[in-house]
């Protein structure tokens, strides 16, 4: 009840005309954002946090949610329309999207779309209010020990999962990651590590020069990278969804509301796999699997639903941890600390009208995507026909303001350009980039409390490996790394093949 | 793929190396009585090993495959994500082919722009001048091949005219007086 009372003051509390003002633009720069090829939602909220930096906390933290949801919902227009994700959260959508589009149904695949995002977004803000009062009680015993193995596991899980056929090149990226969080001054001696007399160094890369980088500049060159599109279709049916084609799937949308969810809690996985978890449990469940990949409703409805509801997901960790479940939820958080909010198991009770606060951010992003769903999609299709020869150099404009207005430092415009080309290189050779931003984020956190916990334990790694929750952490992070090495899988498939071998006779006897 | 993945492999192995030696130079503050496992140089140094431990093992992975024979060079064309197909490089139906050469122009002349413009102009020219004059030479130099006519040259360069005289204009306002935020 205290969480409903929480929930409807932070509701009036943006219900006035400026914050509705700042949801309506940041929501619709989100969609525009991520319609568009090439910039992702990390970008779009990495951009707009140098932006609002000036603004009152509250009104920023929801500006940038606004734009997170919207990116995320947004991408789905161009998946469906051009077959290229809008955002990688949308790559599933594009299966059963563009079919769709291909056979003139492309407003109908748009309408299901908003339905899904929406209802996903709905069930993810039911979750979050849910289970991170309870995640940050749990979190209230975690010590050095456990925060050490949290940073791991992310770096760790992330990596398996943001490159699911190679998770060697993601769990590299994950450690580079951590090791560009070991530059500058340590939290112990104010020790400057690889600074190498430079000042600029010893103060560190900062988060958001490194995320306009590989998420902004080497986007760019990416893009440039690419054949271009020429083609792009347009639709002439209806946009608004049908009530009884949405509830005739209300367990697909349930489900994948709730799988998207999980996804996107689990730190570093985020809307990606909330959207293929989403689908290819759907196509399990589904009475017209043959439908899956050809247009079927049911698969593009749990992919939007499953991506979106991994927004909310993602801020479960980030507000009961500190730790990201995604990469835009990565700047998120880097965007509370320039703001003061100090996220982290306290929360509940430091600032427990907080996580109600964000509940209320993300309704509200989610009604303004159904009402830009609903009545603009149409005029919003003109986006897509910027070509990207006049649309990157005013990005690369805008990455660079984005470098170098948190700090004022011409250094971070360098970071930008060094992160961008190595960003662009790394990407070209199959790394993904959530996990190397993960462990820029989880760094410090590993540094400090690996080092504060053998303090503690006087240099036994005995609690390290004992403690139940660390138990729990270090045996999943053993399962993750075992399973994602090609021979365990093999053995693995094989002992599973001879046991079903040897039963077959038994079964036929 | 495999040869590059050797490559890089052998790189992760040097850096990681790199790594481990100058977090091992780095001070213990025995001196002053530190606990040994807080020195600054234990973290990076852990790191650096397990970095290098990666690339030698990613090294040796691809050494395996190239020496393989009959195996495929590249990863498969269908990549199974939670068991579902996703096509890895097929074409978007959308998509026009175009020769590597154009691409690989575009790439270097966005490259080459970006870093004349970040790393040198900013910090030299006013920056709505800097801006000004990025936008309209790179749009103009993007869309340089895509020039029909000489009235089709005008009426492109006129545009990025435009659109870099809209963007040296609102960035900078939007920026300083809507937002308050400051610029190089």
């Amino acid at each position: 009840m205290e969480g409903l009372a929480y929930f409807g003051a932070a509701m009036i509390e943006f219900l006035d005309a400026a914050s509705l003002w700042n949801i309506l633009w940041a929501t619709l720069l989100g969609i525009i954002v991520g319609m568009l090829p090439g910039l992702t939602a990390t970008l779009g909220v990495a951009l707009l946090t140098t932006l609002t930096f000036g603004l009152p906390p509250d009104e920023a933290i929801l500006i940038l949610v606004c734009m997170y949801v919207g990116a995320i919902y947004g991408g789905s227009r161009s998946a469906i329309l051009l077959n290229i994700p809008g955002t990688p959260a949308n790559a599933a959508t594009a299966l059963d999207g563009n079919p769709l589009a291909r056979r003139g149904e492309g407003g109908r695949a748009m309408g299901i779309a908003t339905a899904g995002s929406v209802l996903g977004s709905f069930i993810g803000m039911l979750m979050l209010a849910s289970i991170a009062p309870l995640l940050a009680e749990a979190a209230l015993r975690f010590q050095s020990f456990e925060f050490f193995w949290l940073a791991v596991f992310g770096v760790v899980i992330s990596g398996r999962l943001t490159s699911l056929d190679d998770p060697l090149k993601g769990w590299i990226a994950g450690f580079l990651g951590l090791l560009v969080a070991m530059v500058g001054q340590e939290a112990i001696y104010s020790y400057p590590r690889f600074a190498y007399g430079d000042t600029n160094l010893a103060g560190g890369f900062g988060l958001l020069p490194v995320l306009v980088g590989l998420f902004g500049f080497a986007e760019i060159l990416t893009v440039m990278r690419q054949p271009l599109a020429a083609v792009i279709k347009t639709s002439t049916d209806s946009v608004i969804p049908k009530v009884r084609e949405v509830l005739r799937y209300w367990r697909t949308i349930i489900r994948s509301g709730v799988t998207g969810t999980l996804m996107g809690l689990i730190p570093g996985v985020g809307e990606d796999m909330g959207a293929w978890s989403s689908y290819a449990l759907a196509r399990g469940a589904s009475k017209e699997k043959e439908q899956f990949g050809k247009g079927s409703i049911e698969g593009l409805m749990a992919a939007e639903a499953g991506n979106n509801a991994a927004v909310p997901g993602a801020m479960i960790p980030v507000l009961t941890l500190a730790v990201p479940g995604s990469a835009p939820a990565a700047v998120l958080l880097a965007a509370m600390f320039i703001h003061g909010i100090r996220p982290g198991p306290l929360i509940m009770i430091t600032n427990p009208s907080f996580v109600y606060e964000v509940t209320a951010m993300v309704f509200l992003a989610s009604a303004s995507i159904l009402l830009y769903g609903l009545l603009l999609t149409k005029p919003l299709m003109l986006v897509l026909r910027v070509p990207p020869s006049r649309l990157m150099p005013i990005i690369m404009v805008l990455c660079t303001v984005g470098a170098f207005a948190i700090a004022s430092r011409l250094f971070d415009v360098w970071v930008m350009l060094a992160f961008g080309v190595a960003g662009f290189i790394l990407r070209q050779y199959g790394f993904p980039m959530a996990p190397l931003i993960l462990g820029v984020v989880l760094g410090p956190i590993l540094d400090s409390n690996l080092r504060r916990g053998l303090v503690l334990s006087d240099g036994s790694l005995l609690p390290f490996l004992s403690r139940p929750i660390s138990l729990a952490l270090w045996i999943s992070i053993a399962l993750t790394i075992l399973l994602g090495i090609p021979t365990v899988q093999r053995f693995l498939a094989d002992v599973v093949r001879r046991v079903k071998g040897g039963r077959a006779p038994d079964t036929n006897s | 793929m495999h040869r590059s993945d050797f490559v890089i492999g052998l790189i992760l192995l040097g850096f990681g190396m790199f790594v481990v030696s100058e977090s091992s130079g780095m001070p213990r503050y025995a001196n002053i009585g530190a606990n040994p496992v807080t020195a600054p140089g234990l973290v990076p140094g852990i790191l650096g090993g397990i970095l290098a431990f990666l690339g030698l093992v990613m090294a040796l992975r691809a050494l395996i495959a190239m020496r393989a024979d009959g195996r495929p060079a590249t990863p498969p064309d269908q990549i199974e994500v939670f068991g579902v197909e996703a096509k890895a490089d097929e074409p978007p139906p959308s998509y026009v082919p175009e020769p590597p050469a154009t691409s690989r122009k575009r790439f270097l002349t966005m490259l080459t722009m970006s870093l004349v413009f970040a790393a040198v102009a900013v910090s030299r020219l006013p920056f709505w001048l800097a801006t000004f004059l990025f936008v309209a030479i790179t749009i103009t130099l993007l869309e340089l091949p895509r020039f029909s006519s000489a009235r089709d040259a005008a009426v492109r360069i006129g545009f990025a005219l435009v659109i870099a005289g809209g963007v040296a204009w609102s960035v900078p306002y939007v920026f300083e007086n809507v937002f308050l935020v400051r610029l190089p």
